[in-house]
């Protein structure tokens, strides 16, 4: 789901988050005002991304990124009878992947149907560090799952890299 | 002088209701330390260009969908990725549009959402 720009470079303070910067790696994209511009900047993050998924484009009133509280990035999944399974955090600190990977071959797993006691297995891990060690944007709000073992910050792949700070 | 009982009652009724006459005529003072005034309450110049100030916070961002609750439909084209016979790629909308109460009975459904930024 193609939703609005979360670091346009044209970012407005209060309206989107900070401004993307070209120079560090960030894509050059400005906020689209249009349906058309939507289209020409998801194009563009398909190309750049390789993306195969099938992708929707929402429309400029963000009528289901609002009913999905989807902005800047978020995962939902629906179950087979149309509910929701799974809700994750929202982005960046709660768009995890991995998670929402996990909680995705539960629901298969269970033909489908959700369930507010479905939880993907656990990987077997050391002892789970003490909670005050997790970073306060690393903390998964989803409802339906408990937390996997701290790891590094998911990231979605960018078309360049960042140059250092 | 010899002040009775029945005159002080009547000095602080008089009082009070000069308090509540006389207040919306004296301009509210910020004082040291106090607390801010709700933010609602204070005027907001416009913004050139037009957007609401506080856009942003009215955002739904936090909002969470319960395991179980049925999921927001919708209805939306898809993204439709071809090259042109110049060789250049160009992105139209579907004139099909997906429709996710579509998929129940048939299969889950995995949202997405993100953009290129």
């Amino acid at each position: 789901m193609y939703i609005r720009e979360a670091h346009p470079t044209d970012a407005r303070p209060g309206m989107e988050g900070r401004p993307g910067n070209p120079a560090r790696g960030d894509p050059d994209v400005k906020q689209p005002r249009t349906l058309d511009e939507r289209v020409i900047a998801a194009t563009q993050c398909m190309q750049a991304l390789k993306l195969s998924l099938p992708i929707i484009i929402d429309n400029m009133e963000g009528t289901t990124e609002k009913a999905y509280g989807g902005w800047p990035d978020r995962i939902a999944l629906i179950d087979l009878d149309g509910k929701i399974a799974y809700h994750s955090g929202p982005g960046p600190g709660g768009f995890r992947p991995a998670v929402a990977e996990q909680m995705l071959k539960a629901l298969l797993a269970n033909g489908g149907k959700g369930s507010p006691s479905l939880a993907p297995p656990q990987p077997p891990s050391p002892a789970a560090p003490a909670a005050g060690r997790r970073e306060a944007h690393q903390i998964e709000t989803s409802t339906a799952l408990p937390l996997p073992p701290p790891g590094p910050p998911e990231g979605r792949a960018r078309s360049t890299p960042r140059a250092g700070p | 002088m010899k002040v009775s009982g029945t005159q002080v009652a009547g000095w602080a009724a008089l009082l009070a209701v000069a308090a509540v006459l006389l207040a919306p005529a004296v301009p509210a003072v910020e004082r040291p330390g106090a607390l801010p005034r709700p933010e609602a309450a204070r005027p907001q110049a416009p913004r050139p260009d037009g957007a609401q100030p506080d856009a942003a916070r009215q955002m739904p961002r936090m909002k969470m969908l319960q395991p179980g609750q049925a999921a927001p439909d919708f209805e939306l084209p898809r993204l439709v990725v071809q090259k042109d016979k110049a060789g250049n790629t160009v992105g139209n909308l579907s004139q099909d549009r997906v429709k996710l109460s579509s998929f129940a009975g048939a299969k889950p459904v995995c949202l997405i959402f993100t953009s290129y930024t």
